[in-house]
């Protein structure tokens, strides 16, 4: 074995490009001493000390010293049960790998900057076109998927290039650019009302009966109810609206809860055939013999349609629905009634509209015969188009322009000129070019420190996921950005302003994976309350509760555990909690004693982690180990059996664990994973808290009810049991006690939490050579108690950040 | 929630459409036998393997439950155990790595790798109109990846297929379409010349990133071409009526129906030579009799007989519409000989046993191509055979030199 190393390294050695100085020998006694003896050619580990080579120019290469340094520095390795090595000899390998690392990082962050040039995502076309044109409609569906390769989409390293996205960046500009002028005839502006009470569409549901569809909506003296949440009855198109231009529409409705007992909720959602799933705008609790007015301001598009539904309907007193009973026969349940429902818009203070009319610039807007637009350029087309890009091209590239720089992009215009398509479909091109190109598509930087309007820019996709706002590019100009009270100020500033609810959004989806919250729908028989209604605040919660951290500068043990949470009544309810009505969502303050607070007992969390039918410990485990500490199990090895729920109320699945956990191999990262799922299984799928599971088999009927009536859907199946003893010996007996233990891995946290930050925000992840300064920030932060508004002021102060 | 169903039976019949020999036409072609296409169909969420498999291999294996469903085609189909990409994982994320066989899908520093109808579509090129189609049951995920792992999004709308297929368009319409393209050619090649300038000014390190954008710009800017010359061609007239899209996503089946009924009207008009057809799993409660649960749910059955129950009958379903497939790639004939028999046709998943995410031992049906079949080939269940040996007989019965792709450690016979 010694001669075989020695043999490979002296291999090794001999290659002249390497130019890192751990191969001097200083770590050899280390590998053979502690290393060799597993992670040798018989090695069934990853790591195989006779093939790694010394080349760090190798990524993969880089990769597995940097890992063999954490791992032996923290102690990790050599394993507990090995003899331990000499410590001088683990100080001096150390050392020099550590040195190794740090300059070869070094040496490549000053060649290339820290960061590769960076592309714009898809979330940060989106808005950024809607801020630079006041625009409103969805581009990122017109957009290639952003992969999932890196724990961001910001990062550089995994973003993908292909003709695909090209042809995507055309088509998206397209649409940008055609909602951004508007030449068509004027709308009304008028409120119409949608008449569902004597439109014709409807007479058809009166009156049909129930076994044919119709009968679960009812017209009484003076207003329509609808005890039925299926789209088609009360889509906007089938009661002839149309939105005529895609802009933003004001709904107003006066609405009741219909023979109600209890607050039933008014659902208004849009939709589209070609998104075919729908958007909840909003939902309002209607309180018996209360009704109400009620109003919202929404995006639609010409392809879009609403409708209306109830949700938390009771039914009738003697447990039966409407579509047992039918609505006309008498029923007796709950329903949502409408008095009057009118659409008004586009909410556009002139037409053709501003938006237009910022983007054209010194134009005249004829009146054609057919009532639509004609443009007259008050120059000549092709000055008229540089006028436009002089405006336009600064704030789309987050730079002045340069030199030539016009004449260039006007050149885009001028083959269509020249087939005599005038002013309109020249500029359309010269624009969709801007918006295709690289220098808008790409954040790029000289290596070393940003000039101002490239930290203006890197800062406000950071926390707008946009470009950047006039006093933003007033500070870049003036060249004041940089001083770091005025850098401050405006990050404060930035936080305040409703477009860093962008940052929390897109943040919180990647690094929660909230974007997951649909990859799973519940199985309607176990978990028949989970709705749109549900699972809209259970997002609502988590955004408020990271919101509030960040507002108050809260630290990051509250992600832990904290004593308060944002609930509105149906999460309340879901959670059993009392004392929370109606749906506006507010801080609340938790008992002493309650299971919530903090992240881990989110109902989106919880869901997250599940599948729709059942939890399983190891994904819930998983999670907290990577996503809130940074320390993921290594992946199962090969042909390790996955675990196979079941689901007939027999075994759970903390005795399949068990079986599983003997053994060694597994038990290995099992000690890890599970205890934090253990704790977790008081949660079902959903977020509820649970004594027993839900099964589809035999047992107890639940004493609880649903929607006024019992459950029949499920059974009660075996008792829970949420005990466990984390990987350090230490028992709990549920979730208050592991929050307790997990307290104790808040540095863990801080440091996960914040090279997620630092990735975020600039693109790349935390490299060797910045180690020492998020470590120091990291240190002050802890000073400070972690907070949240304090890290994020402290990521954007640093040379991580200022630097390229 | 649920949205209303349309009349969504009601659509075109692909049998009976009586046809010249459009590849000869289109582009006069001297070739006597018509060119031999591919079809990927992947079922993501895997087929109950005991439902699936006979109980034991050879020539003469007793029908399986859902082979009884294709019992009209035995001696058209092949079926393999003992198939799968090596260093496969995590949940359902063998999805993307399907048509690949990238390593390790969703761990750090994956990258995925191009999949192997976009290998046949780049050698084929722009031969039909579209080099190849990607279509969905639901949503945008396909399994077609770029060289560069960037992933083709489906089309998941049978209309949308059709009307680009078929549809002719206004004059005002092909018009504007060609103006759009003119435009697009028009950007991207002033975009090209910005080249110089922008790599001159980046460090080296970014200078191939961009170099990658510019490469990009480039490839689309020929595919805009070619794009281009094939609106100039007119579209081949079909006797068929443009397919209504089913919105209700529980429909599963009537979703399955309408792609697979574009399948033969693809292929009889040359439209395109690879076609890959994803089936998702994704919302509501799939509309078939005595399923009341969604089709994920299922396949998380937890041994549960009455889960098991009711996903045999969605599977049954899926291969019912298979079956249907078969049919009619059976009943027109062009030069002598079925579509099917041009047609090397896969059906199978990424998943060997949905319950437990395992991505080994593959369900895999092979049929058609004027391939040998009538069997059960079995390989062995603890130690795959790479799924890739197959893929790559597949593209070679296409006619394509190839002796290699992705895992491959062979070419597979039977």
């Amino acid at each position: 074995m010694r001669i075989l190393i020695i043999i490979s390294l002296c291999v090794i050695v001999h290659q002249p490009m390497i130019s890192c100085g751990f191969e001097d020998g200083a770590i050899l006694p280390l590998i053979e001493g502690s290393c060799i003896e597993c992670h040798d050619g018989a090695t069934k580990t990853p790591l195989n000390f006779e093939e790694l080579s010394f080349d760090l120019f190798d990524p993969q290469v880089f990769r597995t010293w940097e890992k063999i340094f954490d791992q032996v520095e923290s102690g990790e390795m050599p394993p507990a049960k090995k003899p331990r090595p000499d410590e001088s000899q683990k100080k001096a390998a150390l050392d020099s790998l550590a040195a190794s690392l740090r300059d070869f990082s070094l040496s490549r962050q000053e060649k290339n900057g820290r960061v590769p040039v960076r592309r714009m995502t898809a979330t940060e076309y989106h808005f950024t076109l809607h801020d630079l044109l006041g625009i409103g409609g969805d581009l990122v569906s017109k957009l290639p998927p952003e992969s999932d390769l890196s724990a961001f989409d910001t990062i550089a390293k995994g973003q993908g290039i292909s003709p695909v996205h090209i042809r995507g960046w055309l088509a998206a500009a397209d649409a940008a650019v055609d909602e951004a002028i508007q030449l068509g005839k004027r709308p009304r502006q008028d409120a119409i009302e949608i008449d569902y009470r004597n439109h014709s569409y409807m007479q058809m549901w009166f009156q049909r009966e129930l076994r044919r569809g119709g009968d679960t909506v009812l017209r009484t003296e003076d207003a329509f109810v609808t005890y039925d949440a299926r789209p088609h009855m009360t889509r906007s198109d089938n009661l002839g609206f149309k939105f005529p231009v895609a802009g933003r529409y004001r709904i107003s409705a006066k609405v009741f809860a219909h023979q109600a007992r209890t607050p039933v909720t008014f659902c208004l959602y849009r939709s589209s055939d070609l998104m075919g799933g729908s958007e909840l705008v909003g939902a309002w609790q209607l309180d018996p013999g209360k009704p109400r007015v009620v109003e919202v301001d929404h995006y639609f598009t010409p392809e879009d349609f609403f409708f209306v539904a109830p949700a938390d309907a009771d039914c009738q007193p003697d447990g039966r629905n409407v579509l047992a009973v039918g609505a006309r026969n008498s029923y007796k349940g709950e329903g949502l009634g409408i008095r009057r429902l009118t659409v008004q818009g586009p909410l556009e203070k002139q037409w053709p509209p501003e938006r237009t009319r910022n983007l054209l610039g010194e134009v005249e807007f004829e009146t054609r015969r057919d009532g639509s637009y004609l443009l007259v350029p008050k120059l000549k087309p092709l000055a008229q188009i540089t006028e436009v890009i002089k405006r336009v091209g600064p704030r789309a590239f987050r730079r002045p322009l340069e030199d030539g720089e016009v004449e260039e992009w006007s050149a885009f215009a001028a083959p269509v000129l020249a087939e005599g398509r005038g002013f309109e479909e020249a500029l359309r091109v010269a624009l969709r070019g801007i918006f295709s190109s690289p220098d808008f598509m790409y954040h790029s930087a000289e290596p070393g420190r940003l000039n101002d309007y490239a930290l203006a820019a890197r800062l406000s996709y950071f926390l707008w996921k946009s470009l950047p706002d006039d006093q933003l590019c007033q500070q870049a100009a003036a060249g004041t950005l940089g001083d770091p009270a005025v850098l401050a100020s405006e990050v404060n500033r930035m936080l305040e302003d409703g477009k860093s609810q962008r940052f929390v959004e897109d943040f919180l989806d990647q690094w929660l994976e909230l974007e997951d919250i649909d990859a799973t729908t519940p199985d309607e028989k176990l978990y028949p309350e989970y709705d749109d209604v549900l699972r809209q605040a259970m997002l609502e919660e988590t955004r408020r509760f990271f919101s509030e951290l960040i507002r108050s500068d809260l630290g990051v043990g509250e992600f832990i555990a904290s004593d308060f949470t944002f609930l509105n009544r149906r999460l309340a309810v879901h959670y059993g909690i009392p004392g929370v009505d109606g749906l506006d969502f507010r801080k609340v303050m938790l008992p002493a004693e309650s299971r919530r607070g903090g992240l881990l007992t989110q109902a989106s969390i919880l869901k997250i982690t599940a599948n729709g039918t059942n939890t399983s410990p190891v994904p819930r485990g998983n999670f907290v180990l990577a996503n809130l500490l940074g320390t993921p199990a290594s992946p199962p090895p090969p042909g390790a059996g996955a675990i196979e729920p079941d689901t007939r109320g027999t075994t759970t699945i903390r005795e399949e664990l068990a079986a599983h956990r003997r053994e060694e191999s597994c038990n290995r990262c099992h000690r890890e994973i599970d205890p934090p799922g253990f704790a977790l299984e008081s949660f079902d799928p959903i977020g509820g808290f649970r004594n027993r599971y839900r099964s589809t088999g035999k047992g107890e009927r639940p004493s609880a009810s649903l929607l006024g009536r019992p459950i029949r859907e499920y059974r009660l199946g075996p008792s829970v049991d949420a005990s466990g003893k984390t990987s350090d010996g230490e028992k709990f007996a549920g979730i208050r006690d592991f929050k307790r233990l997990m307290m104790k891995n808040e540095d863990r946290l801080a440091r996960h939490f914040l090279n997620q930050l630092i990735a975020y925000s600039t693109g790349a992840e935390v490299q060797f050579a910045d180690r020492k300064e998020r470590d120091k920030i990291l240190e002050k932060a802890q000073r400070e108690g972690y907070g949240l508004r304090g890290m994020i002021h402290a990521v954007v102060q640093s040379e991580m950040f200022r630097n390229k | 929630m649920k949205s209303s169903s349309f009349n969504r039976r009601a659509f075109l019949r692909a049998s009976g459409i009586s046809m010249a020999i459009p590849w000869l036409e289109v582009f006069g072609e001297t070739a006597k036998s018509p060119p031999k296409r591919a079809l990927f169909i992947c079922n993501t969420l895997g087929f109950y393997s005991p439902a699936f498999y006979p109980a034991k291999p050879g020539p003469t294996y007793e029908d399986s439950d859902y082979l009884a469903l294709l019992r009209d085609h035995r001696d058209e189909l092949t079926i393999f155990s003992g198939l799968s990409h090596p260093d496969q994982g995590g949940e359902h994320q063998c999805e993307m790595t399907w048509l690949s066989a990238a390593r390790n899908p969703g761990r750090d520093g994956f990258k995925n790798s191009i999949s192997i109808d976009q290998y046949a579509a780049r050698q084929l090129g722009y031969a039909t109109r579209f080099p190849s189609l990607s279509l969905s049951s639901d949503g945008f995920m396909s399994q077609s990846y770029t060289e560069s792992g960037v992933m083709i999004p489906a089309m998941d709308r049978p209309s949308k297929v059709f009307t680009s297929l078929f549809l002719q368009g206004k004059p005002q319409e092909v018009a504007r379409e060609k103006r759009k393209l003119k435009d697009g050619r028009s950007i991207l090649d002033s975009l090209g010349d910005q080249r110089s300038r922008l790599l001159r000014k980046a460090s080296p390190g970014d200078r191939q990133r961009l170099d990658a954008y510019f490469e990009s710009v480039r490839k689309a800017e020929r595919d805009l071409a070619a794009a281009g010359a094939w609106l100039d061609r007119p579209k081949p007239n079909v006797d068929a009526a443009i397919p209504k899209d089913i919105s209700d996503k529980a429909d599963l089946v009537g979703r399955i129906e309408l792609l697979f009924q574009l399948v033969p009207l693809i292929i009889q008009n040359d439209s395109s030579r690879v076609i890959s057809i994803v089936i998702q799993n994704s919302h509501g409660i799939p509309l078939v009799n005595g399923v009341a649960s969604e089709h994920h749910n299922l396949s998380h059955h937890g041994r549960d007989p009455k889960k098991i129950e009711q996903l045999l009958k969605i599977e049954r379903a899926i291969v019912g519409c298979f079956n249907n497939l078969m049919h009619r790639m059976k009943e027109p004939e062009e030069a002598g000989a079925t579509l099917l028999d041009h047609t090397v046709t896969l059906l199978g998943s990424n998943l060997g046993n949905a319950a437990s995410h395992d991505p080994r031992n593959n369900p895999i049906v092979l049929a058609g191509g004027g391939l040998k079949h009538g069997g059960y080939v079995a390989h062995r269940d603890d130690d795959n055979t790479p799924l890739c040996n197959l893929f790559v007989r597949m593209i070679q019965e296409m006619g394509m030199e190839a002796d290699a792709f992705g895992t491959s450690s062979g070419v597979l016979g039977w």
